[in-house]
């Protein structure tokens, strides 16, 4: 098995367990979404309706629907095909917004912020990216998803550094073929105490 | 307004207040819980008949709502609405005792569908309602706090504790040992404005007269060699409830004054001490004694008497109200079993017979530790009459089968009763139901002519028991009314 394979392989599990757990936080909105629609009909139907009387169900009606195109975007935007060169800190933006809806239903959050003025872009291939920072949020985000997780994406001349910091971020156990496969791209993992760090170089 | 209030039980918002605004639309009464734990004190605090909870929800989910609801008793019907639809989640849902399951998002089919179970739902819950309330109405009917009977006399009983417990009038429960005295005073003391109060049950007949002397009224330290710290006496104790006194007809004479002193002037001073210590209690009495042949001989004081007896409360023996025995030895088989963990399916015919025969002097106290003997003992999973009968009376006969007389009934009719029971037993075996019964068989054939020619309507029971060899015998004796046996196939006449 090539490593293209392995990484193919490995990006298809990470994406099948996000998929899963966005399709629970996709439903709720559109649920909601939904009800409000047929609220809004249902007092429409019966004739002279006054618009303070539909306005506030059609507007949570659009705020759900924000929430499923946000939702909807980012996990397309990780299935998609992947594009020649990796952009580090969108693909952990739409990671983040993906799992910051899972984990805030579970009592926990997830964050992702900038730092360094650097290119965001790196070297190593935009599915080891994403299979990189999928498997290592998903795993800092604990079992049952309900952890809070911080993610910093510091970039630089030479190279874009993600930071996973959190309570359970020493579950991250970066496994040996993943390890390998991330090594022969041409990036670092480095595991500290609290934090887990994934260097991508960009020369 | 429909029927039954509905509660929505979701964290999200947006789902709960839009599914409110629809089925308020269609005329349903809605609250919403955005919580498991706040579902769950909504549900305990007011009466749903339907509550729509999401699977997932913070502090307790939907499943674990479900749980609860089934622990507490809360009869109001539950519908998952989940995201996480599986089959797993589904099934499980339906085995905790969920009324349906339906799938996030409620698109028009799905709103429609769940339009349409709750109705459904709402008449479960309707019927479940009816069904507790009227097996409450059965309950009190059956039942009266730790009383049991649904007897005339019981109902009698209880139609008194119910008219004499809110006033401050004196009781005295006259009846058998063993008839339930102490419970019907507990009754009286919960159903009066003083069930907060204490009770307090003292037998007068159990202890010597310094002793209860000295329970009753208290004592003051050094009031007597030993006396090292004050105590206080029942009637202090029982301040603001209720003072049971059991035997109340065995106490000692002197001590009958200072009771009736203390019961006229509501106040009682301890042994060795000055002070009179107002109390403010109700008494309720009981004796098993026959009260005209005490205050005939003196040894309850008329006024005292008449002081106790305001009230008086008659509780029936055991015997007189057979219609209750069946419902108490039930009972009392459900209790022991569970409390021995033991799984009975109930009594045969043969420990009915004698257990709705027996004379029962010891009442439901004798009847309650017969069961639960008999529960200790039996190795099957059924009470027959060898295990409940004691055992003094096991060997009294050769057939452990009763048999009553009516009180008026001659001895000729009993004589004859009784050959006629022992043949049947032997099953027709006539030379041995003579040994038995220590008549000469010629004896034994001539009652059972008597019996056939005179037309006793007692035939069919010899009938039903007797081999089949032993009728052409039978009717041998009595050739004219031999076809009067075949006719009789109707049960014995028994008590029951």
């Amino acid at each position: 098995m090539t490593d293209s394979d392995r990484i193919a392989a490995l990006w298809l599990d990470t994406l099948g367990e996000l998929a899963t757990l966005a399709a629970h936080e996709i439903r709720n909105p559109l649920n909601g979404a939904l009800l409000n629609i047929a609220v809004v009909t249902q007092r429409a139907g019966r004739g002279a309706v006054s618009p303070a009387d539909i306005a506030p169900f059609a507007e949570a009606a659009g705020n759900e629907l924000e929430r499923v195109t946000t939702l909807t975007e980012a996990l397309l935007a990780l299935a998609r095909p992947a594009p020649a060169r990796a952009d580090v800190w969108s693909t952990a933006l739409h990671l983040t917004t993906l799992l910051h809806a899972v984990a805030s239903k579970n009592g926990g959050g997830v964050t992702c912020r900038r730092t360094g003025d650097g290119p965001t872009y790196c070297e190593a291939r935009t599915d080891l990216v994403r299979v990189l920072l999928g498997f290592g949020m998903l795993c800092a985000l604990g079992p049952s998803h309900n952890e809070v997780l911080e993610c910093t994406v510091d970039c630089d001349d030479s190279a874009v550094r993600v930071t996973l910091a959190g309570p359970s971020v020493e579950r991250v156990q970066w496994k040996p073929d993943l390890r390998a496969v991330a090594e022969h791209g041409g990036v670092a993992l480095v595991a500290t105490r609290g934090e887990t760090e994934i260097v991508f170089s960009t020369t | 307004m429909k029927g039954a209030k509905i509660l929505i039980a979701d964290d999200e918002r947006a789902i709960a207040d839009g599914l409110s605004a629809i089925l308020g639309g269609e005329g349903y009464e809605v609250d919403v819980a955005v919580d498991g734990q706040k579902a769950l004190d909504r549900l305990q605090a007011d009466t749903y008949g339907v509550v729509l909870a999401d699977l997932k929800m913070p502090k307790i989910d939907g499943l674990a709502l479900l749980r609860e609801l089934q622990q507490r008793g809360i009869n109001t019907e539950c519908i998952i609405i989940t995201g996480q639809a599986t089959v797993d989640s589904a099934v499980q849902a339906m085995r905790e005792g969920a009324y349906d399951y339906i799938e996030k998002p409620l698109n028009a089919d799905k709103l429609n569908r769940l339009k349409a179970l709750i109705p459904k739902a709402v008449d479960k819950y309707n019927v479940k309602q009816t069904n507790r309330s009227l097996a409450s109405q059965l309950e009190n009917l059956t039942h009266y706090g730790e009383l049991t009977g649904q007897s005339e006399s019981m109902r009698s009983v209880y139609q008194m504790i119910d008219a004499v417990a809110p006033s401050a009038a004196s009781v005295l429960i006259l009846g058998e040992s063993g008839t339930g005295k102490e419970l019907v005073a507990r009754a009286i003391h919960n159903k009066s404005d003083r069930a907060k109060g204490p009770i307090l049950a003292l037998n007068c007949a159990a202890l010597p007269k310094d002793i209860l002397e000295n329970e009753l009224f208290g004592h003051e330290k050094g009031a007597f060699t030993g006396s090292t710290n004050e105590k206080a006496g029942a009637f202090e104790m029982a301040d603001g409830g209720t003072l049971f006194l059991d035997e109340v007809a065995e106490m000692p004479p002197d001590i009958q004054v200072k009771l009736l002193r203390a019961l006229e002037s509501r106040t009682v001073r301890r042994l060795g001490g000055k002070k009179e210590i107002s109390v403010d209690i109700r008494v309720v009495a009981a004796t098993n004694r026959d009260l005209q042949k005490a205050l005939a001989e003196g040894e309850l004081r008329d006024d005292l008497y008449y002081r106790l007896a305001v009230v008086e409360l008659y509780l029936p023996p055991l015997r007189e109200r057979i219609g209750d025995i069946k419902q108490l030895a039930n009972e009392f088989l459900a209790r022991f079993s569970s409390q021995n963990g033991k799984q009975f399916t109930g009594f045969d015919d043969s420990a009915w017979d004698w257990i709705l025969s027996y004379n029962w002097p010891g009442n439901v106290r004798e009847l309650k530790n017969a069961v639960e003997r008999a529960v200790i003992m039996s190795r099957a999973t059924i009470i027959s009459a060898v295990d409940i009968m004691p055992r003094h009376l096991r060997n009294t006969g050769e057939f452990q089968v009763p048999m009553s007389v009516a009180v008026g009934a001659t001895l000729a009719d009993t004589r004859r009763q009784l050959v006629l029971k022992t043949v049947a037993m032997t099953g027709g075996d006539f030379p041995r139901a003579a040994k038995v019964l220590g008549m000469s068989e010629r004896d034994v054939r001539a009652e059972l002519a008597l019996v056939l020619n005179g037309g006793s309507g007692q035939v069919g029971e010899l009938a039903q028991v007797a081999r089949p060899a032993a009728i052409p015998k039978i009717a041998a004796a009595a050739p004219t009314k031999a076809k009067a046996a075949d006719k009789g196939k109707g049960k014995p006449k028994g008590r029951r």
